[in-house]
């Protein structure tokens, strides 16, 4: 999976395979794996490249906290779903597909006036399903994938019309 | 005058907490008032008893005279530590406590009453000999007449606010042309700050430093001068940084500052500990600017140099013992540096920062020492001075002490509220700091060099390594999706 981290000023993305406790992390043109002690107090010892430090992490929403080396950091992981244009989008016009899938079911009619968290599809990927909600309150524009019909990463699933200001 | 044997501690965290040690140390019992939102601090857990104050907004239940002089009245407290801030300078409080019979662990009223107001205070202090800057230390009348006595002793000069303290209705004017808006705004500051307009005017010092004279006095008669304090690293005219004996105070320069404080104790019949405050010019010219009828938050610095514990001689001053030793007793060994831990982002203009911290870890080694109010789990909240903690470090020199300083701040784990700690560690590590150049505007002129370096490229991977290890949406096995989907949430089966 691909994973955006926002360091301060700074946005990386890695993407990252879990084998176990362990895990080999692309960052850029590098990859590095990583393995992540038992801890107690938050005190942890990772290891990069067989390479240990002594860490601290606490974790509380989207943000993680992590000292080491003798400073602390602060890192925010935006949620994919959400960066992809879902409820943290109040001003997008369309929800687009956080990875690929297929719309299970649809739940609304173009024209439609939906409220904020309203169901508007449910999706499948990965046998996992989850709702696309209204973002806003507003009204349907179109539904751009049909049911039973599959969509790749990124796609446009359904839209709603400008707000009018 | 009878023992103590039991006392109140009228304050909160870190200094409620060093108060109660020294009370346990000496075998006195200790009482710890406070509001329902500090009922599991540190201090509250160490106290033999705590009594829950009522009353908000929090602050004002630790400000409530009639209720903690109830309180002390109820538990049988012989005497009341008010610690810094809060009631430590109140001339009533201390009023009050007398007619209850019971001691306040401080200077008395009529001290802290000619102290608290800084136009009687420099009038006091002159009178004693003390060196006052040159100005005016009457309350101000207009722009014209500031205009006038600018004119007479030269610009620039600081237009102050007579009630004032922490840097509000404080005004520079450089020349003519500034005098009438600065007034306005330092008096219309003062008024908001303090509901008190008066303002007085006197020369303004270039690059100055902050340097103040610890004093203890006994009731009977006996006063000590424990050498001095360097605090010029402030921020927004509030103090961060702390260091004993001060780098750039020679010992004739000592020896006439100490002189100095303790002629204007005896002229106030002070007793007790305290500081007599002085900005420093780049000749050594000293003046003095206030003085502080209480424990400062930086004396354990000078506990570090002298070996005394202040507030153990505070109680027994207060208890009537005399101090039993003379000024030739008192010898300063060796550098201590305090840093003030805060939750504040010093990288977005200090603004003070709440949150729960959820993980803490204090440092340890030699010459360390920890004065802190905070806890794993605690939660920090803007009811409350955003200072957490003090880290005080103590070395045979001052390069010692500030590398264990350093170390010690590395050391320091508090995640889940910003702090201020690595940025105290990037000023111990500035040059111009190592050279003891320090001066009031320090952080200002180099506030380029002292912003937050970005990430290392090792740092990079270790945080990258943490985040995507450590994140609970990312690793917690509970929650079941495969993990290149367990950062989406709401997923279900």
């Amino acid at each position: 999976m691909r994973q955006k981290i926002l360091m301060g000023a700074d946005e990386l993305e890695i993407s990252l395979q879990r084998i176990g406790d362990k895990a080999i992390i692309h960052l850029g043109e590098e990859a590095f794996e990583a393995t992540l002690g038992e801890g107690a107090g938050g005190e942890h010892r990772i290891a990069i490249d067989g390479r240990p430090y002594r860490i601290h992490l606490a974790s509380r929403g989207d943000e993680v906290f992590v000292h080491v080396l003798g400073r602390t950091h602060r890192l925010t992981l935006p949620d994919p779903f959400e960066a992809a244009g879902g409820a943290g989008g109040a001003g997008a016009n369309a929800a687009t597909a956080p990875m690929p899938g297929m719309v299970v079911s649809v739940e609304v009619k173009p024209g439609q006036e939906v409220h904020d968290g309203q169901a508007l599809m449910i999706i499948e990927s990965m046998k996992l399903q989850t709702t696309v909600a209204a973002w806003r309150d507003g009204v349907v524009d179109e539904v751009l994938v049909a049911a039973g019909a599959s969509f790749e990463q990124g796609a446009r699933l359904v839209s709603m019309k400008a707000e009018e200001e | 005058m009878t023992s103590i044997r039991k006392v109140l501690i009228a304050n909160r965290g870190e200094i409620a907490l060093r108060i109660i040690r020294t009370l346990k140390a000496m075998e006195i019992g200790s009482v710890l008032v406070h509001h329902a939102a500090d009922a599991q601090t540190p201090a509250a857990l160490a106290a033999d008893e705590c009594v829950e104050l009522t009353g908000e907004p929090a602050v004002a239940a630790y400000l409530d005279i009639a209720q903690i002089v109830a309180v002390a009245g109820r538990v049988g407290a012989d005497a009341v530590h008010p610690g810094y801030g809060f009631l430590s300078e109140n001339a009533r409080f201390a009023e009050a406590l007398a007619e209850a019979g019971i001691r306040f662990i401080g200077p008395g009223p009529r001290a802290i009453e000619a102290m608290g107001d800084k136009i009687t205070a420099k009038g006091i202090a002159a009178e004693a000999g003390v060196s006052t800057i040159p100005g005016y230390s009457q309350a101000i009348e207009s722009p014209q007449e500031a205009a006038r006595i600018a004119g007479e002793i030269g610009f620039p000069v600081m237009l102050k606010a007579s009630a004032g303290g922490g840097g509000k209705g404080m005004r520079i004017v450089r020349s003519e042309s500034e005098v009438e808006e600065g007034f306005v705004r330092a008096t219309g500051e003062a008024q908001a700050s303090f509901g008190d307009g008066r303002v007085f005017l006197e020369k303004y010092i270039e690059r100055p430093r902050h340097i103040e004279i610890q004093v203890l006095a006994d009731g009977h008669g006996n006063v000590v001068a424990l050498g001095e304090r360097e605090c010029s690293i402030q921020r927004r005219h509030q103090k961060i940084v702390e260091e004993a004996p001060s780098p750039f105070v020679d010992p004739d320069t000592r020896a006439a500052m100490q002189k100095e404080a303790v002629s204007l104790a005896k002229a106030v019949d002070y007793v007790s500990a305290g500081t007599v405050e002085f900005i420093m010019d780049q000749e050594r010219n000293f003046f003095f600017l206030e003085m502080n009828t209480r424990l400062q938050v930086e004396h354990p610095v000078t506990e570090f140099i002298t070996g005394l514990d202040l507030v153990r001689e505070q109680v027994r001053i207060a208890a009537g013992e005399p101090l039993g030793y003379g000024q030739d007793a008192v010898t300063l060994q060796g550098h201590s540096i305090e840093c003030r831990i805060c939750a504040e982002d010093a990288d977005a203009g200090f603004l003070p920062q709440t949150g729960r911290a959820l993980v803490y870890a204090e440092p340890k080694g030699p010459g360390v020492r920890m004065d802190s109010g905070l806890a794993p789990g605690l939660e920090v909240s803007a009811r409350f001075d955003p200072m957490l903690a003090k880290l005080i470090a103590h070395g045979a020199t001052r390069a010692e002490a500030v590398a264990r300083a350093r170390i010690a701040l590395g050391e320091t784990v508090i995640l889940g509220v910003t702090t201020n700690t690595d940025y105290l560690g990037r000023i111990l590590a500035h040059e111009a700091f190592g050279a003891g150049e320090t001066h009031t505007a320090f952080l200002e002129e180099h506030e380029k060099a002292l912003e937050r370096p970005a990430p290392s490229d090792e740092e990079k991977r270790v945080l990258c390594a943490a985040a995507a290890l450590g994140h609970r949406a990312l690793s917690d096995p509970r929650h079941a999706p495969p993990p290149h989907l367990a950062a989406m949430g709401g997923w279900r089966n």
